[in-house]
């Protein structure tokens, strides 16, 4: 081979390579950033047996037969849909073994009266106590209703006032942290 | 030196190649992303026109909240069922809101086009699922079990939701994967007072819920039967 033709061969072959190289590289930064969107307590609606502390996380109360509810609704923008979001994670303080954190995707429709929520999960097992999070299984609900009124349902354990000492209370509280949706 | 200058510009033109090659990937992925089937894309955004607007600063989810429907009803605006206009939105240039700035409160999603054919898709799918479901074998194994659990949980939401709601589990009627109960209320109003609750109750099993109201007769505001469709995938 001349030499000439080994030239265009190093060029030609350094240019595919870069090519490659660059895509690959640039690529899997792309792909790896999956976007999300936080979800603050103080977004969430109270529905029953709870309230915000000054810590700006939702407290808990109730008991075993009647559970702290909350509602929170999807916050999105036209560059992060609604209807881009399949997952979510929920964080949370579970101070009850005989209950767990449950969470649901849900959506209200506005085109006629209704709506649908996926099935109620929950991460744990009832006996759990301690920092939690609940990764709730890939889903398609709000990518079927995109303009639809999206939002998740949690349910928080009750108090468990079972008789022992929790964490220092005589009742165990659990805690609502946040919630990530992506 | 003179000899490495094609390598290096070689390796410059190939990382800009690369780049460019990403850009139309990404800008492709973006686009079939956005693009639902049949969801009335095209026709939503173009809602972004003022041709659709919500009147005097209603909230578009302040109807399943209000005490009374036709109580936020402004005049112009009519009700989901009414002959007169079929969905809950005002259009025409004559319709202005309180600021009487019309662009602040057009939704960039909805139109009143958009609005009639996702009804008539939600509707007619409902419908659809209802069929399925009655076409479903009884599997004696799993249906009664859980139409119990079912139904104990209803009855659990009727004593939390209280006389006013006035919720009534006519039936709850499990297949192989499908659960269908119906429900009574006291009146329409009460209905959508409470259908959140009965969506998002534990049922003891793990099942997506549906319910879409029907229209009441016109003129009449109590609650026919609805249907709770549960889908319990196993």
């Amino acid at each position: 081979m001349t030499v000439i033709g080994r030239s265009y061969s190093l060029v030609l072959g350094s240019f595919v390579l870069t090519v490659l190289a660059g895509f690959a590289f640039t690529g899997f930064a792309f792909t790896e950033s999956a976007a999300h969107m936080r979800i603050p307590p103080s977004a969430c609606q109270i529905l029953s047996n709870a309230r915000f502390t000054t810590d700006a996380r939702i407290q808990g109360g109730g008991n075993k037969n009647d559970r702290p509810q909350i509602s929170c609704p999807i916050v999105d923008t036209s560059l992060l849909s609604q209807g881009s979001f399949r997952r979510f994670n929920l964080h949370y303080f579970d101070n009850n073994d005989g209950q767990s954190t449950q969470a649901q995707p849900c959506v209200t429709f506005f085109s006629v009266f209704g709506g649908k929520c996926e099935g109620l999960f929950q991460a744990n097992q009832d006996s759990f106590r301690g920092t939690g999070t609940l990764a709730y299984p890939e889903f398609r609900l709000w990518e079927e209703n995109p303009f639809d009124f999206a939002f998740i349902s949690v349910k928080l354990p009750g108090r468990d006032c079972s008789g022992g000492v929790f964490f220092g209370k005589t009742c165990g509280v659990s805690f609502f942290n946040g919630a990530f949706v992506f | 030196m003179a000899r490495r200058l094609p390598i290096l510009s070689s390796v410059l033109v190939g990382f800009l190649a690369g780049l460019a090659v990403l850009a139309v990937v990404q800008t492709h992925r973006d686009l079939v992303h956005d693009h639902r089937p049949d969801q009335p894309r095209s026709e939503a955004f173009l809602a972004r026109s003022s041709e659709t607007v919500f009147a005097s600063g209603e909230r578009p989810d302040g109807i399943q909240r209000s005490g009374k429907v036709e109580r936020h009803m402004t005049s112009g605006q009519v009700s989901l069922w009414s002959p007169n206009s079929r969905v809950s939105g005002v259009s025409g240039s004559n319709t202005a809101t309180t600021d009487g700035n019309q662009d602040g409160f057009a939704s960039p999603l909805w139109n009143q086009h958009a609005l009639e054919e996702d009804r008539r898709v939600k509707i007619s799918r409902f419908e659809q699922r209802i069929t399925t479901h009655s076409l479903e074998p009884v599997d004696l194994a799993w249906a009664p079990v859980v139409s119990r659990s079912i139904r104990s949980s209803l009855d659990f939401v009727a004593k939390q939701l209280g006389p006013e709601v006035g919720l009534g589990i006519v039936n709850v009627d499990c297949r192989t994967r499908t659960c269908l109960a119906t429900l009574m209320f006291a009146n329409y109003e009460a209905a959508l007072e409470s259908f959140a609750s009965i969506l998002t109750a534990d049922y003891n099993v793990r099942c997506s819920t549906e319910i879409v109201f029907r229209e009441p007769p016109a003129g009449r505001e109590e609650s026919g039967s609805e249907v709770l469709i549960l889908d319990c995938p196993r």
